[in-house]
């Protein structure tokens, strides 16, 4: 039985432990029983040659006169040696390790004692023989091992004691007593052994204990390095991907910034190049308008190029937000049917809008992006068809849920390859770098595009394309609190927005309103100050905030106060919130409106909380700038718009 | 694992069948039984026969040789020389006897307790057929060693046949007055020295005076080539 597992310990192991314990403590014991079962049979060997040596030297021949034989001792050693070495022996062979090998072994061991006693003629040296194979039965560290060992020599004495007594204790009758005192004796010793044998468990029951708990933690720690391994693997895989999407992405916005030089740098060759022919006097009326209109086309377009890397930038960042509000699907088609027929009718194609099965009336939606990415494909489609039609089919699809707005945009124009296709939305890429020589655009249109329909709840995608036949895109959206009424797609007049403006205020009458201009920048000073004298008002300019508020209250004082302040936010000394907080902490009521180039949602907000009445955004648009000042004006009264 | 064994179908042939691994474990049982037994067979066996044979040793050593009858007086033809002031000491032995060193042993206890109290006489028995130097040996240097003792060479036996001796490590104790006090053995068994009743015997002679006459078996070779007589294994009168 094994000992108690020792709790003292700082916790109670599991029960794992326990047998894994048990375990260890089981083999090492074997290994003990095979170790000293051999040493036995090494020793039973030896006692066997001993044995035989012994009789040759104390007993070699027995005689009758001249006459002589071989001694019986020398034959008791030869068989009885044989007996009692060869079957411990054998057994040890066969059956190491096992309790009756070691209880045989024991048994013969002793009678070893008896048989070299008996060769040696009864020597008092020759006792220790049997101390001696005590001491050493005790290596099994098997206390019951020196049970069988002390019986034989018990029972040795005892027989002896009763039939010959002088063979032990040298006289003809002792007293049965004198066995017992024998047998003491051996007690004696086994009493120490036993002992020791306990100890010697104990000490190996604990080394177990140990070695559990240190294969345990072992294991323990195997595995955290396993795992801490395969996470340091993953991790370094993750930062090699990382590192190579940042390489990826490196070279695409190297790429792209190669790109956008060259798309900045074209209009900006237009803009120079035609802002300096203007310089010449030599040019007629045309060719005046038509460099003016290069000049403005251009910086449009530079203006969408601006627009686009801000909206990418905002998108990867995760600051771009959408707005659903109630808006006329009608009207937003109108917008973009407008603004696509002029480019249709430039290249020579037909643009048709289509409509299925009656769209609602409003859904709650962004109707900036909306516009934004129906212009996106219309433009594409325009962009890459050279001959024949791009229509805009809108279709209700209810068998979804919730019901989508599907836009589909089909053109008759190159088409795509499906590797091309594949590549369609991935930022800065276009259909193939040889696309952006030969029809422009940033590569940006598209991923932007999808962006926003994902924002929308929606989607774009590609139907249908080929080379050569066509592509058909699809922008599909969630219609949320659609309407009931169907309303038919009008188209509505066509503005050339900025241009036609001017051209419409051109005819209208000149303003007559004082306007405070607060800019900082000398260009914008000249440039807004051109287009509101030219358009009939008059101006004074001031460079920061602090010199607006001081003009702007003694013109109060003066009693010749200003319709209009015009206010650049971002100016040195103070800027434009803090003028705006200011004038109307001192109870200037007079409408202020505010002139930022952030374009950012939030921006009009805190404009208005600064007590703005509305904000314009540069670059200036001039026809609204001047209705702008002309509303205000009109009214010359303190007025909030929303 | 499959075994074949013999089965008996219903005609009453002997068929050769595989066995399933079901019906293989009780087979496999029935084949360890059978191998226990044979092997607690093969110790029971066993140590029978080492009793047997511890027995039969022990038995052998307790055998005494052929009982001599000394004369109750010393022999007027003896040719060793006796001190008429003197108790007289004479063991007879055969020069190779392995059991007689124990005899020797003792002796040399005695005549060192006793000193020159005794006259001691050692005989070596030299077969009548053995030539001159034949008793050299072992047995003869230790005798030597015995301080005090005389070693005499017993040509032939005739000493012996005078003194009826016919074990070797037979002793005998005769007083001053040339009358036999002691006779017989002085070890306990064959070559086992140790106390024993042939040394207390001689010593209460001698120190209590008692005038019976003891004797103890002899453990020894024969002295001379004969066939065995019948021996005694009991204790004799110094035994009681």
């Amino acid at each position: 039985m094994l000992p108690a597992l020792n709790t003292s310990y700082e916790a109670i192991p599991p029960r794992s432990l326990q047998r894994r314990a048990r375990g260890i403590f089981t083999e090492h014991q074997r290994q003990i029983f095979l170790r000293t079962d051999r040493m036995f049979a090494v020793l039973m060997a030896i006692q066997w040659v001993g044995g035989i040596i012994l009789s040759l030297s104390f007993s070699q021949r027995t005689w009758a006169g001249e006459t002589s034989a071989i001694h019986v001792h020398v034959w008791s050693a030869i068989v009885v040696g044989a007996l009692l070495s060869g079957l411990p022996i054998w057994m040890a062979w066969r059956q190491p390790g096992t309790a009756a090998t070691r209880y045989l072994i024991a048994v013969c061991q002793m009678l070893w004692s008896a048989l070299l006693i008996h060769l040696t003629g009864g020597r008092i040296e020759t006792h220790f023989h049997i101390f001696g194979s005590l001491a050493f039965l005790a290596f099994y560290r098997d206390w019951r091992v020196l049970i069988p060992a002390t019986a034989v020599v018990t029972a040795d004495h005892m027989l002896r004691g009763i039939f010959w007594p002088e063979s032990v204790y040298g006289v003809l009758f002792a007293s049965p007593w004198r066995s017992i005192e024998h047998a003491a004796w051996v007690i004696f010793e086994d009493v120490f052994l036993l002992l020791s044998c306990r100890q010697a468990t104990r000490e190996m029951w604990t080394i177990a204990e140990k070695q559990a708990r240190l294969e345990h933690t072992r294991d323990h720690i195997e595995v955290e390095v396993r795992e801490r391994t395969s996470e340091l693997v993953r991790v370094n895989k993750s930062l090699e991907e990382a590192e190579a999407a940042a390489r990826a992405s490196a070279l695409a916005k190297s790429e792209f910034l190669a790109n956008m030089s060259h798309e900045i740098r074209t209009p900006m060759t237009a803009i120079l190049g035609f802002a300096e022919m203007l310089l010449d006097k030599s040019l007629d009326s045309n060719e005046r308008e038509d460099s003016v209109l290069t000049i403005h086309r251009n910086g449009r377009y530079l203006l969408e190029i601006i627009d686009d890397i801000l909206d990418l930038s905002k998108i990867e960042a995760g600051k771009m937000t959408v707005e659903c509000t109630p808006c006329d699907i009608d009207e937003i088609v109108a917008d973009v049917h407008d603004l696509i027929c002029v480019r249709s009718d430039t290249k020579g194609l037909r643009f048709e809008v289509e409509r299925r099965n009656e769209p609602p009336k409003q859904i709650r939606t962004d109707p900036t992006r909306l516009r934004q990415i129906l212009i996106n494909l219309l433009g594409n489609a325009i962009k890459f068809t050279t001959e024949g039609e791009v229509r805009l089919i809108v279709d209700y699809d209810t068998s979804a849920e919730p019901p989508q707005l599907l836009f589909d945009v089909v053109d008759t124009g190159i088409g795509m390859s499906a590797s091309q296709a594949a590549r369609l939305f991935v930022p800065f890429n276009q259909a193939d770098m040889s696309t952006t020589r030969r029809f422009g655009g940033t590569g940006l249109g598209l991923t932007i595009s999808k962006r926003f329909a994902e924002m929308l709840d929606g989607d774009v995608r590609i139907i249908s394309t080929s080379p050569g036949e066509g592509t058909r895109m699809r922008l599909q959206i969630n219609c949320v609190d659609a309407s009931v009424t169907p309303v038919s797609v009008k188209p509505r007049e066509t503005a050339e927005e900025p241009i036609r403006h001017a051209k419409a205020e051109s005819h209208s009458p000149p303003l007559d309103c004082r306007v405070l201009l607060a800019e900082d920048g000398f260009d914008n000073q000249k440039l807004i100050n051109r287009i509101l004298t030219r358009a009939g008002a008059s101006v004074v300019v001031v460079e920061n905030g602090q010199l607006a508020v001081l003009e702007a209250i003694t013109a109060i004082e003066q009693d010749r106060a200003y319709d209009v302040i015009l206010m650049d936010m971002q100016m040195p000394v103070m800027d434009g919130y803090e003028a705006t907080k200011s004038l109307r902490r001192r109870g200037y009521e007079r409408p202020i409106v505010a002139l930022t180039a952030n374009a950012m949602k939030g921006d009009a907000e805190i404009c208005m909380a600064c007590g703005c009445d509305l904000y314009l955004t540069k670059p200036i648009d001039r026809a609204r700038l001047v209705a702008t000042i002309r509303q205000f004006s009109a009214a010359a009264c303190p007025v909030r718009l929303a | 694992m499959n075994m074949l064994s013999d089965q008996v179908d219903k005609t009453g042939s002997t068929a050769r069948t595989a066995l399933s691994a079901e019906q293989f474990a009780p087979a496999q049982r029935r084949a360890r039984r059978s191998g226990s037994t044979k092997l607690q067979i093969v110790l029971v066996v066993w140590f029978m026969a080492i009793a047997a044979a511890m027995a039969g040793l022990t038995r052998y050593a307790y055998t005494p040789g052929a009982a001599g009858e000394m004369p109750l007086s010393w022999p007027q033809n003896s040719t060793i020389a006796r001190d008429p002031l003197r108790p007289v000491l004479v063991c007879f032995l055969h020069p190779r006897c392995p059991c007689s060193r124990a005899t020797l042993a003792e002796l040399a206890r005695f005549t060192a307790i006793m000193g020159r109290d005794v006259d001691v006489k050692i005989v070596m028995v030299r077969p009548e057929t053995c030539a001159a130097g034949w008793e050299q040996g072992t047995l003869l240097k230790k005798a030597h060693e015995i301080v005090g003792a005389e070693i005499l060479i017993d040509e032939a036996g005739r000493e012996a046949t005078r003194f009826g001796v016919r074990t070797s490590g037979h002793v005998g104790l005769y007083d001053k007055q040339a009358v036999l006090q002691f006779s017989g053995g002085i070890t306990p068994s064959r070559g086992h020295e140790g106390a024993n009743a042939g040394i207390d015997a001689m010593a209460q002679r001698l120190v209590g005076g008692e005038r019976a006459v003891c004797s103890t078996p002899v453990f020894g070779c024969p002295l001379f080539a004969q066939p065995e007589v019948e021996t005694t294994d009991q204790a004799t009168c110094c035994q009681r």
